[in-house]
This record gives C-alpha cells, sequence and structure tokens, in this order.
C-alpha cells in the first residue's frame, strides 16, 4: 500500500515541480529580462518588485526588456507583446513593455490596447525624452525606468480618478483607447536612448539640480543608499547635467514661504543652476551631483500648485521651519527650511534623508532617521512605517 | 418500421450532413473575411488618426513662420531659403494627404477587393508619410520650432501613428493572406464559389508584392 501510495505521490510531486519550474522561467513570469546586461542582479530585482507593485495596485503589467541587435524596434516591441499577450498579468488587458536595444541605442515603450487612452504617445515620448534618457546618459539605466514609472504611476492615478492631463509635468493630452485587448497597436514611442553618452550638450538636455518635493528616481534600487523607497531627489550620480536654463540669480526669500515661492519660480523656468541661493550650503554640494531631468522640475511645478500649505512653523530657537501640507495632501511633501541671516533656505539634504515615498508617490517620514524638523509634526500621528495618519 | 427509419437515417446522411459541412465551412470563411474587414477598418481608422493630425501640424509650423517673420528685423537668404523650402514641403504634404483622402472616399469598405485601387492608395499614403518625414527633416533646421511642447507632441502622436499604420498594415496584410490561401483550398473553393466570397487585395508596394512569397500562392 505504502508503495503504490509512493509510486503516485512522486510523479505528482515530480509533476508539480515542473511546474513550478516551469512557471518560473515562462516568458510570462520574467518581468525584467536583461539580455543587454545593463542592470545589476540587485537592480533587476528591485524593479522587478516594484512592477510587482504596479500590477497590484493599479493593475498594469510593466515589463522591461533589454536586448541586442532587435532589427525594427518597432517591430520587435510589437511581436513582443504578441508573445506576452497569453501571458500577461493584468485582468483588464493593461500592459506597458519597456524594450532597450542597446546596439542600436534605442529605447521603446510600448503601450497595450487598453492602456492608449492613458498614456498618449507624446506622453510617452516625453516621459522617454525627458526623465528616462538623461538617467540613461549616466549610464544609469535601472534609475532611468524607475524615475519614469513614477510618471507613469501619476498619469495612472489621474486617469483612475479622471483628472485630465493639466496637473501632471506633462501638461497636454489626447489619444484614445482604439479597442480592448492585451495586444498592442503599436502605440507608444521610440527615442535614441544615448546610453552612457554622459550629459548632453548645453540647450539640448533636459537635465538640471534635482527639484525636491518629488521622488525623482522612484525608490532606489537594492545595494544602493535606500533600502526603501527613495526620499526626494534621491541619490548620486556625475557632475551636474548641462542644459536647460541658468537664469541669473535667485535670491533666498525673507520668510519660508517667500524662499519656496523663489524655488518654485526657478523650477518653472527649468532653471539649472545648483548654487542659487536659495539652497544651503550643504545642500548645493548635494545637487551639483545630482541627476535631475526637465520633467522632475515639471513635476514639482505641476504638483505643488495642487498643494494648500499651512503657515510655516518655526522651532523655538528660530533657527528652522517647516512648511507642510495637510495630510491628506499624501502626495504634497513638507519642505525643510534652515535661517541664514535674515534670509531662509531650503535644507533638501535634510529632506533627502528624512522623506521617502512609497510607490503611489505618497511621502512618510523615515522612523530610523533622526533630523532637526521633528517639531513641525508633533501635533501629528503616524503609523509604525512614518506615513502621517489623516484624521477622521 | 425499420426500413423507414433506414430510409430517414439515410436522408439525413445525405442532406443533413453536407449541409452541416457546408455550413461550417461557409461560416469559417465568413469569419476569415470579417477579420480582413475589421483589419482594413483599423487601418483606414489610423490613416484617420493621421488625416486629423496633419492641420495641427501644418497649423503650428505656419504659426511659428509668422512668429519668426514678425519678429526676425533681418531674414537672411539663407533663412529665406530655408522658408520657402518649408512652405514647399508643407504644400506637398497638404496635396498628398488630399489625395489619399479621395481615394478612401472613392470607394470604402470596398476597397479591399480592388488591388489596384489598394495600390494606388498605398502609393498615396506612402507620399503622405513621407511628406511628413519631409517636414520634420525640414524643420531641423528650427530649433525653437523643435524644442516647443506643441511641435514635439504632434511629432510624437505622428510618429506613432506611422507605426501604428504599419503594425495594422502587417496585420491587414496577414488576414489576407489567410482568408485568400483558404480560399483556394479543396473544399472551401467550392463553398466560395457558390458564397460568392472574392479574393482581397493586399496593401503594399509593387517591390514588397514581387518580393513577397505569398505571391505564388495568390
Amino acid at each position: 500500500m505504502r508503495r503504490i501510495s509512493r509510486s503516485i505521490s512522486l510523479p505528482i510531486a515530480a509533476s508539480l515541480l515542473a511546474l513550478a519550474g516551469y512557471w518560473l522561467i515562462a516568458p510570462g513570469s520574467v518581468l525584467v529580462e536583461d539580455g543587454a546586461g545593463l542592470m545589476t542582479e540587485a537592480e533587476r530585482g528591485f524593479l522587478a518588485r516594484y512592477h510587482d507593485r504596479l500590477l497590484a495596485s493599479h493593475d498594469i503589467d510593466y515589463r522591461v526588456v533589454t536586448a541586442r541587435g532587435l532589427g525594427d524596434i518597432n517591430q520587435a516591441a510589437v511581436a513582443r507583446f504578441e508573445a506576452l499577450a497569453g501571458n500577461l498579468r493584468s485582468e483588464t488587458g493593461r500592459g506597458l513593455l519597456l524594450v532597450i536595444d542597446a546596439d542600436q541605442d534605442l529605447v521603446r515603450l510600448e503601450v497595450s490596447y487598453a492602456l492608449e487612452g492613458v498614456f498618449p504617445d507624446a506622453f510617452v515620448a516625453y516621459v522617454e525624452r525627458r526623465q528616462m534618457v538623461p538617467f540613461f546618459a549616466r549610464s544609469r539605466v535601472a534609475d532611468g525606468i524607475l524615475a519614469t514609472t513614477e510618471l507613469i504611476v501619476t498619469r495612472a492615478q489621474n486617469a483612475a480618478a479622471n483628472a485630465g492631463f493639466e496637473a501632471e509635468a506633462w501638461g497636454a493630452g489626447s489619444g484614445g483607447a482604439v479597442s480592448g485587448g492585451a495586444v498592442s497597436g503599436g502605440g507608444g514611442a521610440t527615442a535614441t536612448a544615448r546610453l552612457g553618452a554622459g550629459p548632453a550638450p548645453a540647450g539640448t538636455n533636459n537635465a538640471g539640480p534635482a527639484p525636491a518635493g518629488t521622488n525623482n528616481a522612484g525608490p532606489a534600487p537594492a545595494g544602493t543608499n535606500n533600502a526603501g523607497p527613495a526620499p526626494a531627489g534621491t541619490n548620486n550620480a556625475g557632475p551636474a547635467p548641462a542644459g536647460t536654463n541658468n537664469a541669473g540669480p535667485v535670491p533666498a526669500g525673507r520668510s519660508p514661504g517667500a524662499t519656496l515661492a523663489a524655488y518654485i519660480a526657478a523650477m518653472a523656468e527649468h532653471n539649472a543652476d545648483p548654487s542659487l541661493d536659495i539652497y544651503t550650503a550643504e545642500t548645493r554640494r548635494m545637487l551639483s551631483q545630482w541627476v535631475v531631468t526637465r520633467a522632475q522640475m515639471d513635476s514639482v511645478v505641476k504638483a505643488y500648485r495642487r498643494c494648500h500649505p499651512e503657515p510655516p512653523r518655526q522651532a523655538l530657537g528660530g533657527g528652522r521651519a517647516v512648511i507642510r501640507y495637510p495630510p491628506a495632501e499624501r502626495a504634497c511633501a513638507p519642505w525643510f527650511f534652515a535661517r541664514r541671516g535674515a534670509a531662509w533656505a531650503l535644507d533638501l539634504t535634510m529632506m533627502q534623508r528624512a522623506i521617502r515615498f512609497n510607490h503611489d508617490n505618497h511621502w512618510r517620514l523615515d522612523p530610523g532617521v533622526e533630523h532637526p524638523y521633528g517639531f513641525a509634526f508633533e501635533d501629528w500621528r503616524f503609523d509604525q512605517h512614518g506615513f502621517p495618519r489623516i484624521p477622521k | 418500421m425499420n426500413r423507414t427509419l433506414s430510409t430517414l437515417l439515410a436522408v439525413a446522411l445525405l442532406v443533413v450532413v453536407p449541409l452541416l459541412i457546408w455550413t461550417f465551412l461557409h461560416n469559417s470563411l465568413v469569419g476569415k473575411e470579417e477579420r480582413v474587414f475589421e483589419s482594413w477598418a483599423q487601418t483606414e481608422s489610423n490613416f484617420q488618426r493621421r488625416a486629423d493630425l496633419i492641420p495641427a501640424l501644418i497649423e503650428t509650423v505656419s504659426r511659428y513662420l509668422r512668429h519668426e517673420s514678425e519678429t526676425l528685423t533681418a531674414v537672411t537668404s539663407a533663412r529665406a531659403e530655408a522658408n520657402v523650402k518649408l512652405a514647399e514641403v508643407m504644400t506637398g504634404l497638404i496635396e498628398a494627404q488630399k489625395g489619399a483622402a479621395e481615394i478612401l472616399r472613392e470607394k470604402g469598405a470596398a476597397v479591399v477587393e480592388d488591388a489596384a485601387l489598394l495600390r494606388r492608395l498605398y502609393e498615396a499614403q506612402t507620399a503622405v508619410g513621407q511628406g511628413m518625414g519631409g517636414l520634420f527633416a525640414v524643420a531641423e533646421a528650427y530649433p525653437e520650432l523643435r524644442a516647443s511642447d506643441q511641435f514635439l507632441e504632434l511629432q510624437a502622436q505622428l510618429e506613432g501613428t506611422e507605426n501604428r499604420i504599419n503594425v495594422a498594415r502587417i496585420r491587414f496584410n496577414g488576414a489576407v493572406r489567410d482568408f485568400n490561401a483558404t480560399l483556394r483550398m479543396l473544399p472551401w473553393n467550392l463553398v466560395a464559389g457558390l458564397g460568392g466570397f472574392q479574393r482581397k487585395a493586399y496593401f503594399r508596394s509593387e517591390e514588397e508584392a514581387r518580393s513577397a512569397p505569398d505571391i505564388q500562392i495568390d
């Protein structure tokens, strides 16, 4: 009897193992396929986890493929999507496929029929050229993809809320769904990837100092400084890119509100100068090392238009101040200021350390980071992750 | 009794079963023909999408040229030459678009059964695509225009539409190939003759037609 049950259970176990193995290696289960070797294993894992969350929260199955010598990248992307159709994990056929051909130095984000109304070609072209490519030029492929995913999340959220494009960095809007289904009809856009090309010449690039208040590069890949979602701006890499405007001095304001207004105005002008007077000395040093895109600056300007600031809160000694927003405005992160003589300077360094964002761009204070701006939040309650609780 | 039942069964075998087979074959041809019409409709809707975008592109470029002529105090001869070239390309694009639209109006969906007309339409649509490409190429000489958000947006949408047209064209030709091949096979060809099914034309250039292996099947 025992022999019989063993003879039955062994094939069943083997079949289950084979099934599990197939599921693990089946094309439909691989979210990040880095055939061109543009990312580290940690980055691939982080991207896959982040895109898993995108699927859970927005039912968008976002795949990434890097390869070499694909031929016509547009056709290759469509063919790849066709192959994925049966394995798409989205229940509503919402799929995105990012294809990077390292040999041809091209990137294409292919959009499924079901998402064409959410992500028109012009939006895709915008995020590719003004958000993704500046990171790619610094050989930060994973960061570029994550930074773009963030704009994709914002667009998906606004689409779900029936909000128009005007509130986003990308301000135009048209296009519409062609028909239902998981297969793409060629929607999306292709751009030159500029992989490892370095900063573009002045006037052609989209980069500048990192604007605060947005989760610019998305959650940082594992292996970088941030184990969780990254703070405003995020990390490192290379000298500040050329391009955009360095439109003269921007003096710090006599109040935190005035400095913040000057900062937002500088971002609106795509002012790339990391040495502006509105920043603290540490912030200037930090910004000089950041990659920032024009899309990020646009994003700050548009995002904070919708935020309703409370009056500035100053520390007892008067050396620090915070401008915060009602906790219900989850995407509106607070701003930290340090007094410098009679003026107030933005302390983006401390914001970068203390404030983090989740995949929905909701901010939180990292409970593990000590900072001198806690005084401004003493009347609020936070959950264990540092997200402010919304009063009932 | 047994004899009556046997007769009935024989009649059923001789009449009902062939009828069922004929129905199945006919319906499968209808399904394939519908796929041809559906994929053509998709192609046409992409033509329409492009036709809707082109006036906006022309308007954006014209507005820029007006703005430039108002703000530039002195126009160099090289610039004047470029402006003439740009105007010519725009006129060519408008004409090509008009020609393509007329062909589509001529026959509507029935165009898929007229190989000569489809070839003319292919050439007309190719001319529109080339006109657009020419416009973007000439626009390279106008960095301010090329950097404007509106121009970039239109360019992205038009490039996207070009790609959609290409994808739809490939799918249409695939559906036509499938339908035409079935039409020639036994026993479908018998049903096709009775059902009035007609071969469909491919949407492709003469060069493609010459090099395509499926020309042997047709």
